[in-house]
């Protein structure tokens, strides 16, 4: 898939945000919800006819439908020093259809057939041109019907000589839940360029860098959401997405990144192109440090990890262990080795076993629009009040005292979790603002002191400090590599991205940058012997990957789940024994040609 | 090693040693900021500072182009009377012609172990509006490029000791003068709401047939400025603006038979696009021929005469003489080479002629897409005669030479960020005996008679066709048509649907009989190794004294099971 095609998927699912304030308040009044709009009747109404009347002869008909109409009105650009390299505009409006055939307990979902269906997806016309909505809905629901009685009977067929071990539901009962999210907005169009224009300026001059590019992405959109059930939401969001990226070549050839970015629900929320083109100047300077820093070849010692860093680790490592994803039966054994083992999550036979220190806990909270009273920092980005099923969004404790008590879910039950958490964001469960809270938190001071004795308990003559660890999303297509390669996935032998900022430290103090590493090793397992964590946290934006490894997958949609971005809460980490390492693999040769700037 | 003759006016400022930035401060250097670039200046004094360097490597670099093509495009779509959406975007893609080696042999020489590679596109994009930007960027990726170029060098010298002697000894490239020119630069017309007022007319008249099951239109036009420099001391701004209205609808047969019908209007200037009146008449063509359509007979296949409309023999011509002239095929040991012995020979009638043009961009009040100033390789456009009362007489040719041809003839072409090969531009049948349409249908008849077939075949409207020029697969062509009639012996005409027109080129060519005195235009994009290009087929009708044609694809969906919303299950409206 190439980057283009990955970065639109992520425009929709960037859909987060505070649906509003101005909710709840009519809804119990009102009846049904958008009966003033030509959209929301066209969805009823088709929906109505086809629950009721359509039906194959020998089939049943559908006992659920949901539409989901997606209307995006987007602007992106991409620049580099200053100049744009591309940018585009648009409005649009898709349909999702979701229809079941068969029971909440056995349906036509959760199967990935031979040739698997794709969601079955359509254009509906802008505007309120209520017969032209009907037309495109009749014949997308015509086509998902069709597809959900031909999974069935594939699905059916495929378990007629085996006995279920487990009879998990397909999908959760649930309460209906009306919401309107009607929060009317501008995108106030040329604002990407500008944006992308002042910060990639930030990186001219500077003949070290190899390579910038500033990708700005803004979006306005409204979803409007029916099911058979009597669920209901129509929910406005913005989207304002900057990430400023840089790579420098150190001597010996090893590419170097480093990356800004500013996520926000609005242009509001995002620092002005000053402020942004300053951080990014100060990321050029972070990474010429690096680039002249030694290397360290290993180290397997206690690692503290920092604001960023902390928060980067927790959304690799952690996070994905925290949602729950069903395997779904699959015909093509090739497809379902790699699925197993990708989708097997150790973390759903650990509900009630401690995974983390007991002085530790993790709560998801989509409710809150702040950290704390009194925050004055931009509202969090993981805010919303209905999930994409339609269901309340609630606060879950995920970890308490070190002990798992729940994971992330959507309707698609999996073992030993039979209902929503009202998690579904885009097709799966995500994070939306997570917590990550620490009893009898340490003092910076005293964090770094416990860091250091337990180096000086291994004899080793410094301990390492990390700052900064690279994200899926914000990458730069290596030099190495061709352009358009996967985002996603770290390379260099890791499961986790690059680590961009580490630091020897020693006894008296003193800190020394290394050029280029890696984490080794690393897994959920891992976090159990966190040793300690700092008293004061911080809060970054992030973007969850759900399943990297299975995007590049053909016939994933709808498993995979689409990158959302969210708010992360977190102290500073310190455990007690990781191992470091230099990047594996070879390294490109440094450039023949001076750069343009050197030579003029 | 051949260097080209640089521009005298190309900067060559003198180069410091490599330079190293030892400590960890930032070395700031000051670029003039310059708003508006000299985008070509740049370019090519940016190409001269790169080939200082690698001109001297141990694999040095004989010639290397830079070109830099920024589509502005902007769309209105829609469907069944109603706006689906709208986009304006722009992009600049970058292409990098490196070559290592010399014109005898370069990194680009066919491997001939292996399977055929895959094709690749590198996506690489350039920013132009400043000079810092555009340098740093050609900077990055001409090392790239040098370093994938050299590699693959080595590849070439290994699989040219380890294979037999090439049949064809001609080099891997040809050498051409300097061409510079700078066009002014374009804009597009765009009144988007008057677009979008299109949209929605054109797509309305679909609403009121239950059985049309899409119906869409697309508005949508591409401002396209073209950069190139090279190491010859070309330096070439083109500009051009190509506007395309589509209206696309489709139906259903009730045994699951999808049945398209598209109209394609192409245009260089909004000027060129037609009256709303004329995209009305069409539209109300294809509905009630959606209609016929749904409900005719299908052919079974058949061997026997038929007519070609104008822009089917376009077509037909394009697939089954146009790939198989294209220069590089006559070379690469995986093409069937269908031609490449037989020039001098005659190959189609005396009276059929065949010329490439690109450089006139309309006729008989169309505009031709396949027109151009130059190629992409820096060359300038020109006629090339291929057949000449029925002799073939030579190739499209990019900068590739094949044997008795070593020069281009300005028909290197290719999308940005693929590799260009020789492609077609716009195609002109040339008949030099005119039949009128009913002495076409006469001959056509009289040959059913002679042969004593049950009916002959008009194939009137087409949607597109493909061909196989490769040696590991049959080499066949397959013309899709929409709209075929059979011709009874009584001369009446019946629409009947599931019938594609499927050959082998020798055999076909030889059965071409005739043509009619009436020009007619095909506008399309064609699509091959080096990407999707712009082309055009201007051709007569024709009559082949036996085509064969065989059972469309059919998928097997069943037709809707509800009604449209609004209609009755009988499809009565409401």
């Amino acid at each position: 898939m190439s980057r283009g095609a990955v970065f639109a998927t992520f425009c929709l699912a960037l859909a987060s945000a505070v649906a509003g304030n101005a909710a709840s308040a009519s809804e119990a009044d009102a009846g049904l919800l958008g009966q003033d709009d030509a959209v929301m009747r066209a969805l009823r109404d088709e929906m109505a006819r086809s629950m009721q009347a359509l039906r194959l002869e020998g089939a049943e008909g559908p006992y659920f439908i949901a539409y989901r109409a997606f209307d995006v009105v987007s602007e992106r650009a991409n620049a580099s020093l200053g100049s744009v390299l591309n940018r585009s505009t648009g409005a649009s409006r898709q349909l999702a259809v979701e229809l079941r055939v068969g029971s909440h307990d056995f349906d036509n979902s959760n199967y990935v057939a031979a040739s698997p269906s794709r969601a079955v997806r359509a254009a509906l016309p802008l505007g309120d041109d209520y017969d032209a909505l009907r037309r495109q809905l009749w014949l997308a629901t015509d086509r998902a019907y069709k597809q959900a009685v031909n999974d069935l009977s594939g699905k059916t067929a495929a378990l007629q000589n085996r006995t279920r071990v487990e009879e998990v539901a397909d999908f959760s009962r649930e309460q209906p839940h009306q919401h309107d999210g009607r929060r009317p907005g501008e995108l106030e169009p040329g604002r990407s360029e500008e944006m992308a224009l002042a910060v990639s300026a930030a990186f001219r001059g500077l003949p070290q860098l190899g390579m910038s590019e500033v990708r700005v992405n803004a979006q306005q959109s409204r979803t409007y959401f029916v099911d058979s059930e009597g669920s209901a939401f129509i929910a406005d969001r913005r989207a304002v997405q900057v990430e400023a990226l840089a790579a420098v070549q150190a001597a010996d050839g090893a590419e170097l990144q480093d990356f800004v970015t500013a996520y926000g629900n609005s242009w509001a929320d995002i620092p002005d192109p000053q402020a942004l083109a300053a951080r990014a100047k100060a990321m050029a300077v972070r990474l010429a440090l690096r680039r002249d820093a030694p290397y360290l070849d290993r180290y397997t010692g206690p690692v503290l990890f920092e604001g960023q860093a902390a928060a980067e680790l927790v959304n690799q490592v952690l996070a994905p262990r925290l949602v729950a994803l069903r395997m779904p039966l699959v015909e093509n054994p090739r497809l379902r080795t790699m699925m197993s083992s990708v989708l097997g999550n150790p973390f759903l036979d650990r509900l009630n076993a401690r995974v983390l220190p007991r002085f530790l806990a993790v709560v998801n909270d989509p409710t809150v629009v702040r950290a704390d009273e009194g925050d004055t920092s931009p509202p969090l980005v993981g805010t919303y009040a209905v999930d994409d099923d339609g269901m309340p969004a609630r606060r879950v404790s995920l970890i308490e005292r070190g002990v798992l008590k729940a994971l992330l879910a959507t309707r698609t039950p999996v073992s030993g979790i039979a209902s929503s958490t009202g998690s579904r964001r885009g097709e799966t469960p995500s994070p939306g603002n997570l917590f990550v809270e620490a009893r009898g938190g340490f003092g910076e001071d005293e964090l770094r002191e416990e860091l250091m004795l337990l180096a000086a308990e291994r004899e080793l003559d410094h301990a390492l400090v990390v700052r900064r660890i690279g994200s899926s999303a914000a990458r730069l297509a290596s030099a190495a590599m061709q352009p358009g390669s996967m985002p996603g996935m770290p390379g260099g032998g890791s499961s986790v991205q690059p680590l961009l900022a580490a630091y020897r430290v020693f006894p008296d103090g003193r800190e020394e940058p290394i050029r280029a590493a890696v984490l080794s090793g690393m897994t959920e397992a891992t976090f159990r012997d966190i040793v300690a964590a700092s008293e004061s946290t911080t809060r970054h934006d992030l973007v969850f990957f759900p399943l990297p490894a299975l995007a590049a997958l053909p016939g994933m949609s709808g498993v995979v789940g689409t990158p959302t971005t969210y708010s992360m809460v977190v102290p500073s980490l310190l455990f007690e024994d990781i191992t470091v390492k230099r990047p594996a693999g070879d390294l490109p040769q440094a450039p023949l040609i001076p750069h343009p700037l050197e030579s003029l | 090693m051949t260097l080209g003759g640089r521009h005298p006016n190309v900067r060559r400022g003198a180069l410091p040693m490599r330079c190293s930035v030892a400590s960890a401060t930032l070395a700031l250097v000051l670029a003039a900021s310059v708003a508006e670039a000299d985008t070509l200046a740049t370019m090519e004094s940016e190409l001269a500072r790169s080939l200082d360097v690698l001109a001297e490597q141990p694999d040095p670099v004989y010639f290397l182009s830079y070109e830099i093509t920024e589509d502005k495009v902007v769309s209105v779509y829609g469907s069944f009377g109603a706006v689906g959406g709208w986009n304006e975007s722009e992009q600049r893609g970058l292409d990098i012609d490196l070559r290592v080696g010399s014109p005898q042999l370069d990194n680009t020489h066919e491997l001939r172990r292996g399977g055929a590679p895959p094709r690749q596109r590198v996506r690489m994009q350039a920013p132009v509006s400043d000079e810092e930007a555009l340098r740093a960027t050609l900077w990055r990726w001409t090392d790239h490029q040098y370093k994938q170029a050299s590699e693959r060098f080595t590849q070439v010298k290994a699989d040219v000791q380890v294979t037999v002697a090439a049949e064809d000894q001609t080099g891997d490239f040809s050498g051409h003068g300097a061409e510079r020119a700078t066009e002014e630069p374009v804009s597009l017309e765009v009144d988007r709401a008057a677009w979008e007022a299109k949209v929605r007319k054109y797509t309305a008249p679909f609403r009121a047939s239950p059985h049309v099951l899409s119906a869409n239109a697309l508005v949508w036009a591409d401002a396209e400025t073209r950069w190139y420099v090279n190491s010859e001391g070309s330096a070439i701004r083109t500009a051009n603006t190509f506007y395309r209205i589509s209206v696309s609808a489709s139906t259903r047969a009730d045994d699951g038979m999808v049945l398209p019908r598209s109209e394609q209007f192409f245009a260089l200037s909004p000027d060129g696009l037609p009256p709303d009146e004329e995209v009305m008449a069409a539209v109300h063509g294809m509905v009630a021929e959606l209609e016929g359509l749904r409900t005719a007979p299908i052919v079974e296949p058949y061997t026997g005469p038929a007519i070609l409309s104008g822009p089917a023999s376009g077509v037909f011509f394009h697939e089954i003489l146009g790939h198989r002239l294209e220069g590089h095929r006559q070379k690469s040991v995986r093409e069937g080479q269908t031609f490449r012995r037989m020039v001098g020979q005659a190959v189609l009638p005396e009276t059929f002629s065949v010329f490439f043009d690109p450089t006139i961009p309309n006729i008989a009040g169309a505009d031709l897409v396949g027109s151009y100033r130059f190629d992409n390789e820096g060359v300038r456009a020109r006629r090339v005669p291929v057949i000449e009362n029925g002799v073939l007489k030579g190739f499209l040719m990019g900068r590739m030479p094949i044997e008795g041809f070593p020069e281009s003839n300005g028909h290197g072409r290719k999308n940005t960020g693929f590799r260009t090969v020789a492609r077609q531009s716009n195609l002109f049948v040339d008949v030099s005996e005119k039949h009128t349409k009913s002495e076409l249908k006469a001959m056509l008849l009289e040959a059913v008679e002679r042969e004593g077939k049950p009916f002959g075949l008009f194939f009137d409207r087409i949607q597109g066709g493909f061909t196989f020029t490769g040696r590991m697969v049959p080499n066949t062509f397959n013309v899709t048509p929409t709209v075929v009639y059979l011709i009874h012996p009584d001369g009446s005409e019946e629409l009947v649907r599931g019938a594609d027109l499927i050959g082998t080129p020798l055999t076909t060519f030889s059965q071409i009989v005739a043509g009619g005195d009436e020009l007619a235009v095909f506008n399309g994009t064609c699509g091959a190794e080096s990407g999707l290009v712009p082309v055009a087929a201007v051709s007569p009708a024709i009559l082949v004294a036996q085509i064969e044609v065989q059972k469309k694809a059919a998928p097997q969906g069943r037709l809707p099971i509800l009604p449209p919303p609004g209609f009755a299950a009988d499809g009565a409206g409401r």
